[in-house]
């Protein structure tokens, strides 16, 4: 699968929530690219994940020629997916911040020249997963302000930076707002960064697929935490 | 009708009538990476945020089968209710105390809200989320840490371990004795929430201190201390205290949860008759890297030797595979 | 002279901290080089603390005191090693392991090693491979210690071994470990290059490494 996608190929993209806009900006108007998205949330039970993509797999199974996961290995959630009838392309990555800086190793940079960073991408914000609204959705009402503030502010301690991760799919003022404001409310810097998370979608959905930057599961076979490490 | 997880715990607690088989429960955590997986609930969330620690708590039972929940995993939340500035960790790294706000063994000022204070309510509201979900069913569990472990965080170990080699025997016994109101309005606290047990931490260890010092320093103490306490305790200190379980039996506490260095069957015949015991599968090298065949036998080698109630010695490396935990309660379903 | 080593040796053991300055400058009044102190009587008592703190005669707070004695024998004497031009016997980057926090061991093994004239430079707790990785390209010492006292912990050394190997670095850095959960055992098993039951052992392993 090195080459990428042939011009007759039928490819299913089963992705997180989260890279929505992303991954429907790099897919334009491409008839033979089918998308899927799974709710974001499982990101915190992962065991749970990869149940929700085998039953998309089982979906298009054997109706395209190739399926393509818009996820990290997440925890391990993805582990145990079955490629099914067809070859399965995987990024090689461990988490799915490398894909909106752009590739992982943009991820491996980043994070040691900064490593107390939080990142925010338009998904994120357009779900309400930064700090702040996470406070005021999950924690306040159910521990009262005092508590939920606290609680944050303790859990991202070593946070110092909050990082907007520009996509270039969505109006940033807004997103600035939301970022700044979570950086005042944490006593962090903010800063924005514009990853080349284009480049990263568009590979993504049209490949191609080096060896370096995605697995690529043969038929029948199956992600394992192996294929992500060494 | 058949007994619950809940009544054998309680039965063994007070050396009651014994079920069809022996209770398994750990006093302290059985928090692990799998675990966290398949609850969605990670540190540093899970010291932060009662929901969480519960959720966490339960999975121990509901999925593994441990007759206990415990939703305290660290054991910093009531110096963070001090004022002690406390790195909660990741999901690999437990928390630690990052200052030591009385390492000039000065009058500890304990804040009048210390119950109030958000690191004492998330765990108090756990205690309570727990108990609407599996009160009578499992037993609740609540954590404290003793006087001497808060004298560990309130001064620095080193420093307070010092002071007793100086000879300084004043200033650690004043410090010790100001930090008891924390311990007891705590465990009070938790068992006002929804605890069944309170297991009261407190490390003076037999790598540390020698049994003459806790005979003189701390005994006295933890004798006042289980005198204060409403409910059923369990005491736990880690490593090889074979000479003061003696000790132990004096202070108090209805139970002590023990460590793989004292072997279970001379456990039980030193203090069995006095006090309920609880272990001590080893950590290290049986659950963290044992089959569970190697746990299924030190489990069975303690429920013979008589040991009360089955389980890991201490809090479990955080990457204990689950099929090990589990093996601790097939040994237990095969009764005595 | 021997007199003095004996009687200089005796207060370490038994943690006279309040008159181990005096014996100090006593001896060297009398012409007891400072060598001789550090060598034959505070590495020999210190060596006598750490058996007796394995044999459960003594705890941690008599060690932490007979460490303060001879940190205060060693404070008059560092001038004087330095004067006399003796050259560092090696160097030594030491650690506790990711994940743990536990610097007791640690300390009481770096103090030991610095009176035995090794340059030590201390990494800290809670120290990951990485770190340790990048402490050795820069540093080159000639030994690398690890220290654990929780059980949960111990795999890190073999990680940080797999590591160096990894790299391709293990040829360059002796590893010695220790820590209460560490033995003879475990030592061989992960293919450390020495083990040291307590802080005097380790100045022997370290010693023996660095040929």
């Amino acid at each position: 699968m090195a080459e990428g996608v042939r011009p007759d190929m039928q490819i299913a993209v089963i992705a997180c929530e989260i890279m929505k806009a992303e991954i429907e900006a790099a897919k334009g108007g491409d008839a033979r690219i089918r998308t899927f998205y799974v709710d974001q949330g499982l990101h915190r039970t992962p065991s749970l994940m990869a149940g929700r993509i085998q039953e998309i797999v089982a979906r298009v199974d054997g109706i395209v020629d190739c399926v393509v996961l818009g996820y990290g290995l997440c925890s391990n959630g993805i582990v145990g997916v079955g490629a099914g009838l067809q070859e399965m392309i995987v990024p090689r990555c461990h988490d799915c911040i490398g894909f909106f800086l752009g590739s992982p190793q943009a991820y491996l940079d980043d994070f040691h020249s900064r490593p107390g960073s939080y990142y925010l991408t338009p998904g994120w914000i357009a779900e309400r997963k930064d700090p702040l609204s996470i406070i005021e959705d999950e924690y306040v009402p159910r521990y009262g302000r005092e508590t939920a503030e606290w609680a944050k502010k303790e859990e991202l301690k070593h946070y110092t930076h909050i990082v907007l991760v520009d996509t270039g799919v969505a109006d940033l003022a807004p997103m600035r707002e939301i970022g700044r404001r979570n950086a005042a409310f944490f006593g962090m810097s903010y800063l924005e960064i514009q990853g080349r998370s284009r480049e990263f979608f568009s590979r993504l959905v049209h490949g191609p697929y080096p060896e370096g930057e995605f697995i690529t599961i043969p038929p029948g076979g199956e992600i394992t935490q192996a294929l992500f490490i060494g | 009708m058949k007994p619950s997880g809940y009544q054998l715990i309680m039965s063994a607690m007070f050396k009651g009538e014994k079920g069809e088989r022996p209770p398994a429960g750990n006093p302290t955590s059985i928090a692990c990476h799998d675990l966290m997986d398949v609850t969605g609930v990670s540190f540093p969330e899970a010291h932060l945020n009662a929901e969480a620690m519960a959720e966490l708590a339960l999975a121990g039972h509901e999925l593994i089968g441990f007759d206990t929940v415990m939703p305290e995993y660290s054991v910093d939340q009531e110096v963070a209710a001090l004022g002690a500035d406390v790195d909660w960790g990741d999901r690999t790294m437990m928390p630690d105390t990052k200052s030591f706000l009385y390492a000039d063994f000065s009058d500890i000022v304990i804040p009048d809200d210390f119950l109030e204070r958000p690191s004492m309510r998330v765990l108090l509201d756990a205690l309570s989320i727990l108990r609407r979900h599996v009160g009578g069913s499992a037993a609740i569990i609540g954590k404290a840490m003793g006087p001497w472990t808060l004298s560990y965080h309130m001064a620095g170990t080193q420093n307070f371990l010092l002071q007793i080699g100086l000879g300084e025997i004043d200033t650690v016994k004043r410090m010790v004795e100001q930090l008891m109101p924390v311990t007891i309005a705590s465990v009070n606290a938790q068992f006002r929430a929804g605890a069944d047990i309170v297991v009261v931490a407190d490390h003076a260890t037999g790598n540390l201190i020698s049994a003459t010092h806790y005979a003189e320093l701390l005994l006295p103490y933890h004798q006042e201390l289980t005198s204060q306490i409403d409910g059923p305790t369990i005491l736990h200190v880690c490593g090889n205290c074979f000479d003061r379980l003696r000790h132990f039996a004096e202070a108090g506490f209805n139970a002590y949860h023990f460590e793989w260095q004292v072997d279970a069957k001379r456990a039980v015949e030193t203090v069995g008759d006095t006090m309920v015991l609880v272990g001590n599968v080893n950590n290290a090298q049986t659950l963290l890297q044992g089959t569970p065949e190697d746990v299924h036998r030190e489990a069975r080698y303690a429920i013979e030797a008589g040991v009360d109630i089955i389980g890991p010695e201490c809090a479990i490396p955080l990457s204990t595979p689950l099929e090990n935990l589990k093996a601790i309660i097939a040994a237990v379903q095969e009764g005595y | 002279m021997s007199n003095h080593l004996e009687i200089i040796k005796e207060a370490i053991i038994g943690g006279k901290h309040k008159d181990v300055e005096e014996l100090v400058r006593s001896a060297l009044d009398d012409g007891v080089s400072a060598n001789a102190i550090v060598n034959e009587a505070m590495i020999p008592g210190m060596d006598v603390v750490g058996k007796k703190f394995s044999n459960n005669e003594i705890f941690v707070p008599e060690m932490l005191v007979a460490a303060v004695t001879m940190n205060k024998g060693l404070d008059i004497l560092k001038p004087i090693l330095k004067q006399s031009g003796s050259k560092s016997k090696g160097t030594i980057v030491m650690c506790t392991v990711k994940g743990d926090l536990h610097d007791i061991g640690k300390n009481l093994v770096i103090m030991m090693l610095e009176g035995a004239g090794f340059d030590v430079i201390d990494v800290g707790v809670d120290t990951s491979v990485d770190k340790l990785i990048d402490a050795v390209k820069q540093i080159k010492p000639d030994v690398l210690g690890l220290s654990a006292l929780l059980t949960t912990t111990l795999p890190e050394m073999a990680k940080v071994i797999q590591s160096l190997e990894a790299n391709g670095m293990r040829g360059e850095v002796k590893v010695m470990i220790g820590g209460a959960p560490v033995d003879a055992a475990y030592s061989e098993k992960i293919g450390a290059d020495g083990y040291g039951r307590d802080a005097a052992q380790a100045v022997e392993v370290a010693r023996r490494l660095i040929v």
